[in-house]
């Protein structure tokens, strides 16, 4: 990332993270379909059983819709990142590619995947909910979709080699990313917890960066930005130290695929 | 060109550690966490030295697990030596195995774009030789074909055709031409050739003594990971076989 993207390299990522998409719906009856009825599938159902439940929540359906968006986009960016470099090992047992080209194709794949969602979201933001947000605000949005993006990234470079010795990192993440999804205020406002109880929500940085991104988004309010500032310098530093890492820990890695 | 070196190696060496069980899981680790890991050590490469020059047409022989593929790995950077250390001069074009990367469920010209791209080749390059290298697999007919729907002889002249037009200045290739009938590995036999007087280097594994001692202009026999013998093909061959 850090690093200037050379034509070949820029290439390369695109093509894998391309192949990616194609071969994910190969096969299935209504192909890239799939990319939006999966989300909106699990926002039917999950506005069907807490809507009538929030309903004291103004706009309580599209902040749903919002945050699971969002919260999909981080738990497949993290998932296919971590276990790119296995599912390639087929390619890096016969080719030096870069690690970090297969960790950044995964993970821009499903930032592609992503970008296709975004159409859903402000389909019910304008037609349904009237709610024309301005370009600055939306502009915010993107910056806070940019830092979920770059955690998945940071979180991929750490555990893709990892998991290349161990295992078990898959299953263990599986469950983890179930219990972040409730300690993320996406099926429930904030507001409903005490509030000893928040600050440890708020550890979670999934919380603030979807907390803020709705807010500029649906209320248009953008608020201070310091703290956006500041978490997007922490999240730099983090990528930096991840490419480091993998970079440290590949050199015998494709021995053990 | 010619006396120029392509590839030097100094001294490498590289082991394998093979545990007696492998532990994978966290069950596992954790449950023989006291217990040291054993395993043993098993060396593949001992200490070689050798050099390539540019231009060579280089056939590596021996028998199985005496560290030919190992030897390439470690010449493609995809393994890295325990010690000592490969010197090369050019860029390095790796086809230890044909079609890497290839997806049944993409058609013949997606794969070649994948296929190509992860060979080193631009896109514009890809799109520039894409006539030539469909021509030269010979398979107009199947091109928009997905691949699960070709032969394993359409799929390795597809594979052969894109590595021929990805060629860099040093090729590597393990044991490429054992499929594919007579005709098509003559074709791309001749293929080879012509890259090697246009002043390529190709570094070639085979089991096929007829073609090393007929393309070849220099050989090697690895013999548990040492070299055997080096030099003119026939004689290299003459120590192979003499055991």
């Amino acid at each position: 990332m850090i690093k200037f993207l050379t034509q070949h390299q820029f290439e390369t990522i695109w093509v894998l993270a391309k192949t990616d998409i194609k071969l994910r719906y190969q096969g299935s009856v209504l192909g890239v379909l799939w990319v939006f009825l999966k989300p909106l599938g699990i926002f039917l159902v999950l506005n069907f059983v807490f809507s009538t439940y929030f309903s004291n929540t103004p706009n309580y359906p599209i902040r749903l819709l919002t945050g699971i968006i969002l919260w999909s986009l981080f738990s497949d960016a993290t998932t296919k990142g971590m276990a790119s470099l296995v599912t390639k090992s087929h390619i890096l047992k016969k080719i030096a590619l870069p690690k970090w080209e297969i960790v950044l194709s995964a993970v821009l794949h499903s930032g592609i995947v992503f970008f296709f969602n975004l159409i859903i979201l402000f389909i019910f933001l304008f037609f349904f909910y009237h709610i024309f947000p301005n370009p600055a605000n939306i502009l915010m949005f993107l910056f806070f979709v940019l830092q979920i993006y770059l955690i998945s990234l940071a979180f991929s470079f750490f555990t893709a080699s990892v998991f290349v010795r161990l295992r078990d990192l898959d299953q263990i993440w599986e469950l983890v990313i179930q219990i972040l999804f409730y300690a993320t205020p996406i099926i429930y406002p904030i507001e409903i917890l005490p509030e000893n109880i928040r600050k440890f929500i708020y550890l979670n940085p999934m919380t603030y960066i979807i907390q803020r991104a709705r807010s500029v988004l649906i209320d248009q309010h953008i608020g201070r930005i310091n703290n956006d500032i500041i978490f997007m310098v922490l999240l730099i530093v983090a990528l930096i130290v991840g490419i480091l890492f993998l970079k440290n820990n590949s050199k015998f890695l494709v021995e053990k695929m | 060109m010619k006396g120029e070196i392509a590839i030097e190696v100094i001294n490498l060496s590289k082991s394998f550690r093979l545990p007696h069980d492998n532990r994978y899981t966290l069950k596992q680790k954790l449950l023989y966490f006291a217990k040291q890991n054993s395993y043993e050590t098993f060396t593949v490469l001992n200490d070689i030295s050798f050099s390539i020059n540019k231009g060579d047409f280089f056939g590596i022989i021996g028998r199985n697990g005496t560290g030919k593929s190992t030897l390439l790995k470690i010449l493609a950077g995809i393994y890295s030596p325990d010690k000592g250390k490969v010197i090369t001069n050019g860029e390095i074009s790796p086809f230890l195995e044909l079609g890497v990367g290839f997806s049944p469920d993409l058609s013949g010209r997606d794969n070649i774009f994948l296929n190509g791209i992860i060979l080193g080749l631009t896109k514009k390059e890809i799109k520039r030789k894409f006539d030539e290298i469909v021509a030269f697999s010979e398979l107009e007919k199947f091109i928009d074909q997905k691949l699960r729907n070709y032969s394993s002889g359409m799929f390795v002249r597809l594979a052969f055709s894109i590595a021929i037009f990805a060629n860099k200045e040093i090729l590597l290739m393990d044991e490429v031409l054992a499929v594919g009938d007579i005709y098509f590995k003559e074709k791309c036999l001749n293929e080879l050739n012509k890259l090697k007087q246009a002043g390529r280097t190709i570094i070639f594994i085979s089991h096929d003594m007829k073609t090393i001692q007929e393309h070849c202009t220099k050989a090697m026999l690895l013999r548990k990971g040492k070299i055997a013998a080096f030099g003119d093909p026939i004689t290299v061959i003459g120590t192979y076989t003499a055991k």
